[in-house]
């Protein structure tokens, strides 16, 4: 638990690592808009091999990655059950002439377009959740919080208190270790003087949190205190006047990364759209 | 015995870059009616033991390290799959590092009853209990019982916290660091406090990293390295092993090691001397014996 | 020279209110530049109360801190107070800002608008201070209490301060980790010509220092070289206070006949009083 800070950062050296945490951030928020314009599989193809690559060039294991799918599994497995079957396509005749059947049992119906769209929104789910998940096994939460910092510093302007809101969540990422540290402690204090935490119903249970929850807040108080002790004596005063020793600044592969997505979201604009109405677009992406 | 360990290991995230070897075959035995120290550098794997002592951590299973074994804590096979836990914590008391910060009752007395309403202690046996625990880490019953503990100072705070322990009536009673944090006045008051409480709870468990403490009041000692039982000790044997002591970056006590450097440049006194007034009688005998042949 | 200067200072907790404790009661002292003091007293002696009140973290009740001539109680004059006199306290766990060391010490340095480059420099030279270099990049988790400690005194140090409060710095340290922070401070004290106020019930710790200051319930009730401050045994003992290991044993000495100096506070001293006997 003491890693919360880090998130689940994958600890190895690799470009993806080492990449400017407001360009691995706007990299993929772009690449989320680039999903929801794919739609055939052979598009979401060509997004998984991109995907991929850079999946191998950051080095996290595509075990790791592929694992964070887990969280979403029933999701997709209910959102595929439930397309499948209460999609009706074009109606039985249409279906049957596209692809050769039309099952239909009570309410429910299996047809080709069904069974397609189940699909696509399978693979949509799935890529959704790989992308920010490599975000996270690369970026540390620290970083992040820099990074929405400095992007949302224009609305400074607009008086709002985005320095403040920023350092108020590095702090909690780094308090929170500790506590979490402390609150084990006290629930084996506890434990030790015969509580027990996984008896009962739902009251007793919550009730017997209390000698943990006690403890805790008081702990947490007195931390809070000091922290803020110790801040005011390293002379913070809030953003008027601070500088920064990281100065935020791009480098060349940051530059690179951010024309490979911009170069993915344009093919995959071009497939969906077919502005020139190359045939061979038209061809390529017909599932 | 209370007290068996053979070959005890733990890894922490096993199977991961952070994987770390907390104990490491460990073996040991306290017998009933040591006062048992256990010392050794922050991370050593003295805290994981004494987790184990409790059951606060299980024996681990996954990855197969632990295959032959041995944990027995006052009788309890901790070792089984399902030992009684309920009757190994009312036989096993734990007071951690600051105890203080486990303190959540409005009065000092529901706070200390706790541990015994746990047990299922009934209600008039609770009342005799908790009166003879609040007196018995030295406090007035009648001044503290009805107080919020929050409005204690610190040095009362924490003899709260251990009479919420010894209301259990423990056979075994372990401390992690009882004196950390505390002034001069502070420590002794609570080391005299747990001898006292010795009479009744036999068997003492000490960790701590103060060693004057640990020549003072322990009959033997546990070095612990790396997760590794490096010996146990009398206390006179272990700070006798200078080599030891010193390639393990450990201290003499204050005692020792002034004792040691004045036997170095050539006073007549033990080295190995433990407690201040036997460096006191052996000084106040060098200097007579000065004065006497000076005569 | 005096940097710190405090004149009749009383503070009470709830000022006004019913449950008003006086923590500091009419204390007077200066503290020169260079000086090495030592802070002692009973746990609530009110040594901590002390600490916060000299870099104005707490406004006098009476009596006024002044710190380079600055009064501590003028809001203006906040960052001058703060950058002078940096305080380390008691647990390192609740000074840490950031999750990565270098973050950490360049936060001081941060707030107060200095140039990236030079915050740089300052963080390599405040890990170099505490020996702490090759830990830059690393996360203050890992490390042990000691180590933590050493960060924490880095972080301060970053502000480049001229007097160094360590607040009971070494309380809750193992004893490799308090030698650590001993050592290191008394490196930066030589080699930065720093003064160092610390506070601590450790009477070996106290040893160290030039002067000690003793506080029993708010009062100063000893404020003398260490030396002589140290070796009275009987009243530091009626303050609830412990005297150096070497001084106990020469006091029981004296008590039985012997011949030993008065003043003997260390244990070469107590040797060489022990071979003049002969």
């Amino acid at each position: 638990m003491k890693d919360i800070s880090f998130g689940q950062v994958y600890p190895v050296e690799s470009p993806i690592h080492r990449l400017d945490a407001r360009a691995k951030l706007i990299i993929t928020i772009t690449y989320i808009v680039t999903i929801f314009f794919v739609d055939t599989f052979v598009v979401y193809g060509v997004v998984a091999v991109a995907l991929l690559g850079v999946i191998l060039l950051s080095r996290v294991p595509l075990r790791k990655v592929l694992s964070s799918v887990k969280v979403i599994f029933f999701l997709v497995v209910f959102t595929f059950v439930f397309t499948l079957l209460f999609n009706r396509g074009m109606g039985p005749e249409a279906e049957e002439a596209a692809y050769g059947y039309y099952i239909e049992f009570g309410p429910f119906v299996i047809c080709g377009s069904g069974l397609i769209n189940a699909g696509r929104l399978a693979c949509r789910l799935f890529l959704l959740v790989l992308g920010p998940s490599l975000l996270t096994f690369t970026t540390t939460p620290m970083d992040l919080t820099a990074a929405i910092e400095h992007l949302l510093s224009p609305l400074k302007l607009l008086r709002l208190p985005i320095h403040e809101l920023a350092m108020m969540m590095s702090l909690t990422l780094r308090l929170i270790p500790t506590i979490m540290e402390e609150t084990e402690k006290i629930m084996n204090a506890q434990k030790a003087r015969g509580a027990c935490f996984d008896h009962g119903n739902i009251f007793k249970r919550a009730a017997a949190l209390l000698p943990v929850l006690i403890p805790m807040f008081i702990c947490s108080l007195k931390r809070a205190y000091e922290l803020a002790d110790a801040i005011d004596s390293r002379c913070y005063h809030g953003a008027k006047g601070r500088t920064k020793m990281k100065v935020m600044k791009y480098r060349v592969p940051d530059i690179l990364a951010y024309l490979f997505s911009a170069a993915l979201l344009f093919a995959v604009l071009v497939f969906a759209y077919n502005w020139w109405g190359w045939s061979w677009v038209a061809e390529f992406a017909v599932i | 015995m209370s007290v068996e360990i053979k070959n005890l290991s733990y890894i922490y995230n096993p199977k991961s870059p952070f994987e770390k070897r907390a104990l490491d075959g460990v073996t040991l035995d306290v017998e009933d009616g040591d006062f048992f120290g256990i010392i050794g550098h922050t991370g050593s794997g003295k805290s994981t033991l004494i987790n184990h002592l409790n059951a606060l951590t299980r024996v681990q299973t996954k990855p197969r390290i632990n295959e032959n074994a041995v944990l027995n804590v006052c009788g309890i096979d901790l070792t089984a799959k399902k030992p009684d836990l309920k009757k190994l914590r009312e036989k096993v008391g734990m007071v951690f590092q600051y105890p203080e910060y486990q303190l959540f009752a409005d009065t000092v007395a529901e706070d200390v009853a706790y541990g015994a309403k746990n047990l299922g202690v009934d209600k008039d046996e609770i009342n005799v209990r908790v009166h003879e625990a609040i007196e018995r880490v030295g406090l007035d019953y009648d001044d503290v019982a009805m107080r919020s503990p929050f409005d204690l100072s610190g040095g009362q705070k924490r003899r709260v916290a251990i009479a919420g322990v010894i209301v259990m009536r423990p056979e075994l009673l372990i401390l992690d660091e009882p004196t950390a944090g505390l002034d001069p006045k502070g420590k002794k008051d609570i080391l005299e406090l747990i001898r006292a409480v010795k009479r009744t709870c036999p068997t003492v468990v000490m960790v701590s990293h103060n060693m004057d403490e640990v020549a003072e009041y322990c009959n033997k000692v546990a070095v612990f390295e790396e997760g590794k039982v490096m010996g146990v000790f009398t206390p006179d044997k272990l700070f006798a092993e200078r080599e030891l002591i010193k390639s393990l970056g450990l201290e003499l006590p204050t005692v020792t090691e002034l004792a040691a450097y004045l036997a170095e440049s050539g006073v007549n006194v033990d080295p190995s001397t433990l407690t201040e007034a036997g460096l006191e009688s052996q000084l106040i005998a060098y200097a007579k014996n000065i004065k006497n042949n000076a005569e | 020279m005096s940097i710190i200067s405090v004149k009749n200072l009383t503070y009470a907790y709830n000022e006004g209110l019913e449950d008003e404790v006086v923590a500091i009661d009419n204390v007077s002292f200066d503290v020169n530049e260079g000086e090495f003091i030592a802070l002692v007293g009973s746990n609530g002696s009110g040594k901590s109360t002390l600490a916060r009140l000299l870099n104005g973290l707490y406004k006098p009740t009476k009596g006024l801190v002044t710190v380079r001539g600055f009064d501590t109680a003028d809001r203006a004059f906040t960052f001058d107070v703060r950058s002078t006199v940096g305080v380390v306290f008691q647990n390192p766990d609740n000074q840490m800002v950031a999750t990565i060391i270098e973050d950490d010490i360049a936060f001081g340095p941060e707030n107060l608008g200095i140039e990236p480059a030079e915050i740089d420099r300052r963080v390599d030279w405040a890990l170099e201070c505490v020996g702490m270099k090759e830990h830059r990049k690393g996360t203050p988790f890992r490390l042990s209490g000691g180590q933590k400690q050493r960060i924490a005194i880095a972080g301060v140090l970053a502000i480049k301060p001229k007097v160094l409060v360590l607040d009971e710095a070494t309380a809750m340290l193992d004893p490799r980790g308090k030698k650590e922070v001993m050592d290191t401070v008394e490196r930066i004290r030589s080699s930065e010509d720093m003064t160092v106020i610390m506070i601590t019930h450790f009477p070996e710790e106290a040893a160290r220092a030039d002067r000690v200051i003793a506080l029993d319930r708010g009062r100063i009730v000893i404020d003398e070289p260490s030396r002589s401050a140290l070796s009275d045994v009987e009243r530091l003992r009626s303050f609830g206070l412990d005297a150096p290991l070497p001084a106990r044993v020469a006091h029981t000495l004296r008590r039985n006949g012997i011949a030993i100096d008065k003043d003997v506070i260390s244990a070469e001293e107590l040797k060489e009083a022990l071979c003049r006997l002969k």
